[in-house]
């Protein structure tokens, strides 16, 4: 017997599903409202939530969202059961950190059956079939990560949950500055004795080694077409070093690659990295699936934006895209980099035109361009200046929201 | 208890160029497909509903409680189960003789490709130029959107608006 969450709008529905589980000996509480839905799973902690999609105040993606990222719920196993059962809405549903997904209509042996797999299975169950109300392959699900290619393993036991302690820095144009930005920050939080960890995913040669006249020698393109998760020692052995500040650097390879890292290696190197790190700052210049996880697993993005009509422009875009991608707004942070001694564009305009708060504001410095050709970060030459001020507030408000 | 969940309201989506409405339609007087053939009512009201823009099908923008959609500017409604995409007289396209034919439909932006099962006797693309009816069932279908092929919506049934159809043929084979 289990104690089971139902959450529909549809009181009908609600009704139906209560009676063919309480007929099979489940104990069932129901709500047909999403948030109220988000609130009864915290306070009752069910064996298991079943959660519609299509409800009017809070749509089932984002109580599924939600659970996943508070603690207090993260580890209920999630049953989506809705009628909207394109293959588009369950991969929403998979990436949102559901762990099956039913098509309505269902029969109660369809339904009991799904719910009996998933309450053996728990938190770390997926679903990976192609249709949805065909009987599940129990034996297919229950075989051991790595015991089949990587193309076939189901979704495993990760799936994307944001991770607290990292964070990603984004700016999908170049010059936009989120490379200085991740660097610096990096820098600012291991002088406070932090150990961090600094990621490259650029996939067009990496520019964080430059910043820090740091060789790479060992990048991520290690990882590149592994059709197994690599183990801890494995992701740590890529790291290299940089000694003045003790900040672990994960390059990128040296040269540009179509090849790009595949979710499950993205996902997987990323907990590694949030297991043995006190922070892992992510540096992100492009989209792809590859950066999509990585992003989907930040606690927080910080949009590094420009002073300039350009780059605005971009990050508007990301902000209009990213909420797709399973990242919701309240995630997204804006830091705006001055990058010349008068701004382009009004930052009352720019924050119009973002509609997200401004995390930090970091001020024009003229030796910004020579701090990257010497590979020294402002704040480690000029330590306690504007600009690492400016650094403390991005950190300040970083651990507010995070 | 038997059956389904929901046996006097059908799921369904409802697709034009540019967005995706997803909701229910009471069938307690009529299947669904003799809803939309009804020449006598140019709206047909659903309810329980929610749009996604086509371009991103599975975000949800916007929900009403209900709302009347406008059948001649639909081009597709996709149907989870085949039976729910019959009409009340079913034996035009079930029966023991009835053969299958494989059709691909090319309507409102869509690629749908799927079965229609016939009479020998009856012709089937005869069928798609005579028939009054402005919508007609493909079975077992796929709709594969032109603009963006990686979304394809599928289903047990999928009813084509005849009059927005811009290709049909049989596929031989």
């Amino acid at each position: 017997m289990a104690r089971i969450l139902v959450v529909d709008d549809d009181l009908n529905l609600l009704q139906m599903v209560r009676l063919m589980l309480e007929r099979v000996g489940h104990e069932v509480e129901t709500t047909n409202k999403g948030a109220e839905g988000i609130a009864r799973a915290a306070q009752m902690k069910p064996d298991l939530a079943i959660i519609d999609i299509m409800m009017p105040d809070l749509d089932g993606y984002n109580v599924v969202r939600r659970m996943r990222a508070d603690p207090a719920t993260a580890s209920i196993p999630i049953l989506v059961l809705t009628a909207r059962s394109q293959e588009m809405d369950k991969q929403t549903a998979m990436r949102a950190g559901a762990n099956a997904f039913l098509s309505k209509p269902v029969t109660a042996q369809q339904l009991t059956e799904r719910v009996n797999s998933v309450l053996e299975m728990g938190v770390d169950y997926h679903v990976h079939t192609g249709l949805l109300t065909e009987p599940m392959d129990l034996e297919n699900a229950r075989q051991p990560i790595g015991a089949e290619p990587l193309s076939q393993q189901p979704d495993t036991h990760d799936n994307g949950t944001p991770l607290r302690n990292v964070l990603a820095v984004t700016s999908l144009r170049g010059g936009s500055g989120g490379t200085t930005l991740a660097v610096n920050l990096g820098m600012v939080l291991a002088r406070q004795g932090q150990r961090v960890a600094l990621v490259d995913l650029s996939a067009t040669g990496g520019q964080i080694g430059l910043h820090l006249r740091l060789p790479t020698p060992q990048h991520w393109g290690a990882l590149l077409g592994m059709e197994h998760l690599p183990d801890a020692d494995h992701v740590l052995a890529l790291l290299t070093v940089h000694t003045p500040s003790q900040v672990a650097v994960l390059g990128a390879p040296p040269a540009p690659t179509i090849e790009r890292l595949s979710v499950y290696i993205v996902r997987g190197m990323l907990r590694t990295l949030s297991a043995h790190f006190d922070t892992t700052l992510v540096d992100i210049s492009t989209l792809d699936e590859a950066s999509a996880a990585a992003l989907q697993m930040a606690a927080i993005v910080l949009l590094a934006v420009t002073d300039d009509l350009a780059s605005v422009q971009t990050a508007q875009q990301t902000i209009g895209v990213l909420p797709s991608l399973g990242i919701e707004r309240e995630r997204i942070g804006i830091a705006l980099s001055h990058v010349h001694p008068t701004p382009d564009i009004p930052l009352s305009a720019m924050q119009r035109a973002l509609k997200r708060p401004l995390v930090a504001e970091i001020p024009y410095h003229a030796e910004q361009g020579a701090a990257i050709r010497r590979g020294v970060p402002l704040v480690v030459a000029e330590p306690g200046g504007p600009y690492e001020q400016a650094l403390r507030k991005v950190q300040q408000a970083l651990a507010r929201v995070g | 208890m038997s059956g389904t969940l929901r046996q006097q309201v059908v799921s369904a989506d409802f697709l034009t160029r540019t967005y995706r409405t997803s909701g229910d339609v009471s069938i307690l007087g009529e299947p669904l497909l003799d809803q939309l053939n009804d020449e006598l009512a140019h709206f047909l009201h659903v309810e329980r509903v929610f749009i996604s823009p086509l371009l991103d099908p599975a975000t949800l923008t916007g929900n009403f409680r209900s709302a009347e959609v406008r059948k001649d500017r639909l081009g597709v409604v996709v149907l989870n189960r085949l039976e729910d995409g019959l009409p009340y007289r079913q034996g035009r396209y079930v029966g023991r003789d009835h053969v299958e034919r494989q059709v691909l439909a090319i309507v409102a932006g869509f690629e749908v490709r799927g079965a229609i099962w016939l009479h020998p006797s009856v012709n089937v693309i005869e069928l798609v130029r005579t028939t009054p009816e402005r919508f007609i069932p493909i079975f077992n279908a796929t709709a594969t959107y032109a603009m963006q092929r990686d979304i394809v919506f599928s289903g047990g049934a999928i009813l084509v608006n005849r009059g927005m159809i811009e290709v049909f043929a049989q596929v031989e084979g």
